[in-house]
C-alpha cells in the first residue's frame, strides 16, 4: 500500500507544481478560481465542491462541478453543521452521502443540478490563515469512488496556497485603497494649506496697507500739528501783540493806523494758514 | 533499415534540431527516434515539432501524457516507445510503470489515483488503438472528469502522435537508447 501511495503522490506532484505556479502568477482574485478549478481533477476526486473563505461580515465562495464554476461574494457565510465542526476543531470531516442532509447541500448548490445520488462521499478540509481568514474546501467523489487521505492532503495544500495568495491580493487591494485615501486626504490638506497661505498673504497685505495709511495719516497730523503750533500760532501771537500795542496807541492815530494795517496783515496770514491746514486735512486724510 | 545519423555526421539543419531536442528534453544525448530521421532534416523538423507541441507543451501534466503513450505503445507492441516513455514517465525511476507489485496502467480501478488520470489513460488508449470506436460518449466522459475542450484536444493529439511515433520506431528498427537504459 505504501508503494501505491508513492505512485499517487508521484502522479500528482507535477500537477501540483503547475497549480502552484499558476496561483503565484495570479494578479487578481478572479483568476484564482479558474486556476483552482482547472487543477482539482489532477489532485483529488473531481465531482462538485465548494471553496469558502470568510471573516467577520465577508465571504468569498467558489462553487464548481464539471458543468460550470460560480463565484459568490457576500456578507454572512452560512455553514452547515459539519462545516462548523471542521472550523471549530480544524479537523477534516469525511461524510458518506447517507450522513448528509441533502436539502442543505441542494440549497448551497441551488444553481447546479445536483441529485441525491450524484456523489459517494464528501470531505471538508478546514484552514485558518493567521489572524485573517478562515477557509473550507469541500469536495465530493463520484458514485462508487472513495476519498483518500492523500486527497485530503492535496486539498489542504491547494487551499493553503489559494488562501495565502487570496490574502496577499486582498491586502494589496486594501493597501492600495488606504494609499489612495491618504493621497486624497493629503491633497485636501495641501489645498487647505494653500487657502490658508493665501488668506495670510491677504491679511499681510491688508496690514501693510493699513500701516501705510496710518503712517500717512500720522504724517498729515504731524504737519497739521506743526501748522497749528507754529504757522497759526505766529500770526495769532502777532495779532495779540498788535492788539495790546493798538490799545496803548489809541491817542496816536498814526501809530494806531500802522497797528491796524499790521493787524490786517497778520489776520490775512492767519486766514491763509487756517485754510492751508483745512486743505491739508481735506486732501490727505 | 533506416540510417542512424549521429550528431557528428549530421548536417547543420539536423544538428540544430538535435540541439533543440537535448535542450528541451533536458538530456545530454539525441534519441535514436530522432537520429533515425536525421538524414532528412525537413521530415525530422516536422516530426520533432509534432512531438514538442503534443508531448512537451500544453496544460495536461507531462507525466500523464507519458503514461498514456507508454500504455498505447505497450498495446501496440512497440518496445522502443513503451520503454522510452515508461522511463520518462517514471522520471528515471520505476515507481509508475515497472513495479512488480503494482503497475499503474494495469490498476486503473484503484481509488488512490484520481479518476481523471484513469479515464484519460483508458479513453485515449482506446482512441489510439481503435479510433473507429471513439464516440461522443468518450468526449462526455472526459468532460465529466473536468477536462476542458482544449485539454481534450491536447489529450486526443497523443493518440495520433503515438501511432506516428510507434510506426517510425517499428519500421526503422531502432533499439532503445543505451543512455536511457543506463539510468532507468
Amino acid at each position: 500500500m505504501e508503494n501505491v501511495e508513492s505512485i499517487s503522490l508521484r502522479l500528482r506532484y507535477e500537477a501540483f507544481s503547475k497549480y502552484a505556479a499558476g496561483i503565484s502568477k495570479c494578479k487578481e482574485v478572479a483568476s484564482l478560481a479558474d486556476v483552482l478549478v482547472k487543477y482539482i481533477k489532477y489532485l483529488m476526486p473531481f465531482n462538485f465542491g465548494r471553496v469558502l473563505i470568510f471573516k467577520d461580515q465577508y465571504y468569498y465562495e467558489i462553487l464548481y462541478n464539471n458543468q460550470k464554476t460560480q463565484v459568490n461574494i457576500g456578507g454572512n457565510a452560512i455553514l452547515c453543521e459539519f462545516e462548523k465542526t471542521a472550523i471549530d476543531t480544524l479537523i477534516p470531516q469525511l461524510k458518506n452521502k447517507n450522513d448528509i442532509d441533502f436539502n442543505s447541500l441542494e440549497h448551497t448548490f441551488r444553481d447546479f443540478d445536483l441529485t441525491a445520488d450524484s456523489f459517494e462521499q464528501l470531505s471538508i478540509v478546514p484552514l485558518i490563515n493567521v489572524s485573517t481568514y478562515s477557509a473550507l474546501f469541500g469536495f465530493s467523489s463520484k458514485n462508487s469512488q472513495f476519498i483518500s487521505q492523500v486527497d485530503n492532503q492535496f486539498a489542504t495544500l491547494m487551499l493553503d496556497l489559494f488562501l495565502t495568495k487570496f490574502s496577499e491580493i486582498k491586502l494589496s487591494i486594501d493597501t492600495q485603497v488606504q494609499r489612495e485615501t491618504i493621497e486624497n486626504n493629503f491633497e485636501i490638506i495641501s489645498n487647505k494649506n494653500l487657502e490658508i497661505e493665501q488668506v495670510l498673504i491677504n491679511q499681510d497685505n491688508l496690514i501693510k496697507k493699513r500701516t501705510e495709511q496710518l503712517e500717512a495719516r500720522n504724517k498729515v497730523l504731524e504737519e497739521y500739528s506743526w501748522i497749528t503750533s507754529h504757522e497759526i500760532r505766529r500770526p495769532l501771537a502777532n495779532i495779540l501783540g498788535l492788539v495790546d500795542l493798538a490799545y496803548h496807541d489809541l491817542e496816536d492815530k498814526e501809530s494806531l493806523r500802522t497797528s491796524i494795517k499790521l493787524l490786517k496783515d497778520s489776520a490775512l496770514e492767519l486766514d491763509h494758514e487756517v485754510k492751508r491746514a483745512n486743505l491739508l486735512l481735506a486732501e490727505r486724510t | 533499415m533506416y540510417k542512424i545519423t549521429s550528431y557528428e555526421d549530421a548536417s547543420a539543419d539536423t544538428k540544430a534540431i538535435y540541439d533543440d531536442s537535448m535542450r528541451t528534453l533536458g538530456i545530454p544525448f539525441v534519441l535514436n527516434w530522432l537520429k533515425c530521421q536525421g538524414e532528412n532534416p525537413i521530415i525530422l523538423k516536422g516530426n520533432w515539432e509534432k512531438l514538442k507541441s503534443t508531448l512537451l507543451m500544453g496544460d495536461v501534466p507531462n507525466v500523464l501524457k507519458q503514461i498514456i503513450i507508454h500504455n498505447i505503445s505497450k498495446k501496440k507492441n512497440c518496445n522502443y516507445c513503451a520503454t522510452v516513455h515508461g522511463i520518462f514517465a517514471n522520471s528515471m525511476s520505476d515507481v509508475l510503470t515497472s513495479d512488480d507489485d503494482f503497475i499503474l496502467t494495469e490498476n486503473l480501478t484503484n481509488d488512490i489515483i484520481p479518476s481523471s488520470y484513469k479515464a484519460a489513460i483508458k479513453i485515449i488508449t482506446n482512441a489510439a488503438v481503435n479510433p473507429q470506436s471513439f464516440t461522443e460518449e468518450d468526449i462526455n466522459a472526459l468532460k465529466a472528469e473536468g477536462f476542458s475542450s482544449t485539454e481534450i484536444i491536447e489529450l486526443l493529439s497523443l493518440a495520433d502522435f503515438v501511432n506516428m511515433a510507434t510506426t517510425i520506431a517499428d519500421i526503422s528498427g531502432i533499439k532503445v537508447d543505451n543512455e536511457l537504459l543506463e539510468v532507468a
